[in-house]
């Protein structure tokens, strides 16, 4: 196993400029990560802990204060098609169709019509779509929505999946079903995938290392190996391990707050 | 998630910038004083340079600009402009009086807004100059006459933005204040017009800028006040005087709009930019 | 999860059946009807009783309004305003939307233009009337000048708040599929834009009928507003008022076309 991701002794700091005053926030500070190939990290923290802000800096839209990010050795200097990403919010055109909406993110790499197509039918497929093509995203329900930006995401082929909160916006039932059909998903492609989150249980289900982080500055406190083996299925959450784990996930948590949060 | 939700592009109004590394500020050429100086001074630059090419009765230079200013103090024409002012805030005042009230029935009666919307929407958006005419002939050419126009001008933009803001109260607001048994005269008191009152501020904005330019036909169509003191100025070819009587104009409306802004700052802090809300109206 | 298709129901009231017409609307029609007749009787009423020269029957206008349609006094007329709106708009459309997408979109053209655009924007226009003729002429030039800056910075400003509307996560996306520059534009930000695009351009149409008008009544009489100016000169009231009721139902005829537009325009966007 190698290293596809490092993420060395990174730090961020934000400078708001407001009329005369000047504020600095430290984002991040000192951040240290290795991802291996084929791996799925989830990193878990507590809201304002930085941890949007790291997949931004891995993802290149924005850079580290100081530190570096390597991918497979290169420095992150941009966005790039080798990372797919999904967001919070689906971020879908809200005037293309759900197919001409994953031909986007082909199109700006630039792939030939033809061959557009021929991903688009796959995707869906993959992601149990097939047959919206010519559907709008307003006509989606929230979990299609997200089900269309994680088609998109595998459209480009990426060597590496960026998951920011997905399933954060969408209710407790459809957002089981995802994270049931997102197990399924890394099982058959075994992309590499880091995942944001702050949904202890999504991070044990999901994961095979989950990496906790502390605010104020954002840090990681605590990394934790989730032995499961896969395929995971719901009754996996019932189990006296399963809890286990998230209840050293929530003290890990508890101890990455600083005392002045509640 | 509040450093997350940073945007990447600046926002309007507070601007946010990203530091890397040591480059903390903006090179000299990208920020904005030295754009403006650059720029605006160059179009002073051009426009002197083209008014001393065609002549001062084809385009005044600036310094006859200025002494068209002083000319202006010294013959009086401000206090004219300033009469018409007074005049025109008579009639806007009338148009606020008659249509906020009208506004805040047609946002809050459905029955009232299905009666009289669709008129006030024809006048709203039809050309009301082609009434100059007709309004002569009921109020004649004094004083009445320019009240009417500039009510005219005026008052459906202060029908209708109040009405928006109605309708744009939250119903689970509503819904918050029947379920504490809140009455209707309570409920106006301290849901509809706290929430209305960022709308009927911009409806203000909106229809003052309206009443300025009814001011302005108005008086340009009977010849009288600033609009006679514009015509005689333009028909004698002293632009450099024109330009000056004309800026007054600008800056007064100017002031007043700032005046309203400053007081939608303050009076409703909690509003953000509700202009857009009533965009898809005009 | 199952396929949910979002259908426009409103969730309290189904609509199954088609119900009858609310009482409530009964009424209103009821009363935007009875209201639109009193008004009408009332003119009627006191045009006959002759207290005011400036107010002639009401029947005596439609007949001076039907009179000027059938001897197409009032079409050819219009026909002149509206070449002087549609000019005056296409110059204004020409200029206003690549400025506003481009004061929209560039720092510097934001830091330089912005303020001059809102300044000119805040400027009654009415006020060049009195020189306006020196630049351009008083004839179709500078009716048409007068009707193009009556609407542009109108256009402009919708423009560049329409580019500005743009939702960041949406640009961000962009971003981090690797749209930059010319793909950035094409693919989001001008699509972003366009419904406030739109709605600028739909109420530019009304600002332009006003302000052809305004030329043709302030600038130098012609087409309708040289209709309405004889029959004021001539006293003859009832043509007066019917041909201002024409350039009235004009106005609104064209924004209801450019409502229409809009709608089309806009369409795949709702649901």
């Amino acid at each position: 196993m190698t290293s596809i991701l490092s993420v060395r002794d990174v730090s961020k700091t934000f400078t708001v400029r407001k009329s005369r005053t000047q504020t600095s926030t430290h984002a991040l500070a000192g951040v240290d990560l290795e991802v291996e190939e084929g791996e799925f990290v989830a990193i878990i923290g507590a809201s304002g802990c930085g941890k949007s802000t790291l997949l931004r800096l891995i993802d290149g839209l924005d850079f580290p204060t100081t530190g570096q990010i390597l991918l497979r050795g290169q420095e992150v200097t941009g966005p790039g098609a080798d990372r797919g990403v999904v967001f919070q919010q689906p971020n879908l055109l809200p005037w293309r169709t759900v197919g001409r909406n994953i031909q986007f993110a082909l199109e700006c790499l630039r792939v030939d019509r033809a061959q557009r197509e021929g991903i688009v039918r796959d995707v869906l497929q993959l992601v149990g779509l097939d047959g919206f093509e010519q559907h709008y995203p307003g006509q989606l329900s929230g979990g299609m929505q997200q089900r269309v930006g994680i088609a998109r995401a595998y459209a480009v082929r990426p060597s590496m999946l960026l998951l920011d909160e997905p399933f954060g916006a969408l209710d407790a039932q459809t957002r089981v079903v995802l994270q049931e059909d997102l197990e399924r998903l890394w099982r058959t492609e075994q992309k590499t995938t880091v995942l944001i989150t702050h949904d202890m249980e999504e991070a044990v289900y999901l994961a095979d290392r989950v990496v906790v982080m502390g605010s104020r500055p954002g840090r990681v406190v605590d990394i934790v190996d989730i032995p499961f083996d896969r395929p995971r299925d719901y009754d996996l959450r019932g189990t006296a391990e399963f809890g286990r784990l998230k209840t050293r996930l929530w003290h890990a948590l508890q101890a990455g707050m600083n005392a002045d949060v509640a | 998630m509040s450093l997350d939700a940073v945007p990447a592009t600046a926002t309007p109004g507070v601007s946010v910038q990203y530091v890397r590394g040591r480059q903390a500020r903006l090179p000299l050429r990208h920020r904005a004083w030295f754009q403006r100086t650059l720029v605006w001074g160059a179009i002073l630059v051009a426009w002197q340079l083209f008014a001393m090419n065609v002549g001062p009765f084809f385009f005044p230079t600036i310094p006859e600009v200025l002494a068209g200013a002083i000319e202006s103090f010294a013959d009086g024409t401000y206090l004219t402009v300033l009469a018409s002012f007074q005049q025109m805030l008579v009639g806007f005042a009338l148009a606020a009086v008659v249509g906020i009230p009208l506004g805040l029935l047609m946002g809050q009666f459905k029955f009232v807004d299905f009666v009289i919307g669709p008129f006030v929407n024809a006048f709203f958006v039809t050309s009301l100059a082609a009434l100059l005419p007709f309004i002569i002939l009921l109020f004649g050419t004094g004083f009445e006459f320019r009240v009417a126009v500039v009510f005219l001008f005026a008052v459906f933009y202060l029908i209708i933005t109040p009405a928006a803001g109605v309708r744009s109260i939250d119903r689970g607001v509503t819904e918050m204040g029947t379920s504490f048994g809140v009455g209707p005269v309570r409920r106006l008191w301290s849901i509809t017009l706290p929430g209305t009152l960022p709308f009927v501020i911009t409806g203000l904005r909106l229809g003052l800028g309206q009443a300025v330019q009814g001011m302005v036909v108005a008086e340009l169509w009977v010849s009288i006040g600033t609009g006679r003191k514009l015509l005689s100025l333009g028909y004698a070819r002293e632009l450099g005087q024109f330009f000056a009587a004309a800026a007054a104009v600008v800056l007064i409306g100017a002031f007043l709009t700032a005046l309203l802004l400053y007081g939608q700052r303050k009076l409703t802090p909690w509003a953000g930019d509700v202009e857009q809300a009533v965009s898809g109206a005009r | 999860m199952t396929a949910q298709l979002s259908t426009s129901a409103s969730p309290v009231v189904g609509r199954a059946v088609r119900a009858p017409l609310p009482p409530w609307k009964v009424w209103g029609w009821t009363v935007r009807i009875t209201l639109l007749l009193g008004v009408l009787g009332a003119w009627q009423w006191y045009g006959t009783q002759g207290e005011s020269f400036a107010i002639p029957p009401f029947f005596d206008v439609v007949e001076a309004f039907w009179e000027g349609i059938v001897s197409g006094e009032f079409l050819v007329a219009a026909a002149g305003t509206l070449l002087t709106m549609v000019l005056g708009y296409a110059i204004a459309v020409a200029i206003g939307v690549p400025m506003g997408l481009w004061i929209g979109s560039s720092r510097f053209a934001r830091n330089v233009f912005e303020p001059l655009v809102h300044a000119a924007y805040a400027t009654p226009v009415s006020l060049f009337i009195p020189v306006i003729g020196i630049y351009t002429g008083l004839d179709l030039n500078g009716r048409v000048t007068l009707t193009a800056l009556w609407c542009l910075f109108e256009i402009m400003v919708s423009t560049i708040s329409g580019v500005r509307s743009t939702p960041v996560p949406l640009i961000e996306m962009g971003r981090a599929y690797g749209a930059g520059g010319a793909k950035l534009y094409s693919g989001v930000i001008l699509p972003a834009a366009l419904p406030l695009v739109v709605v600028g351009l739909r109420i530019g149409v009304g600002r332009a009928i006003r302000g052809a008008v305004t030329a043709e009544l302030l600038l130098s009489a012609a087409n309708l507003g040289e209709v309405i100016l004889f029959a004021g000169s001539l006293f003859d009231i009832p043509k007066l008022l019917a041909a201002i009721i024409f350039v009235m139902l004009l106005g609104l005829v064209l924004m209801r076309i450019a409502t229409l537009v809009e709608r089309r325009a806009t369409r795949h966007l709702q649901h």
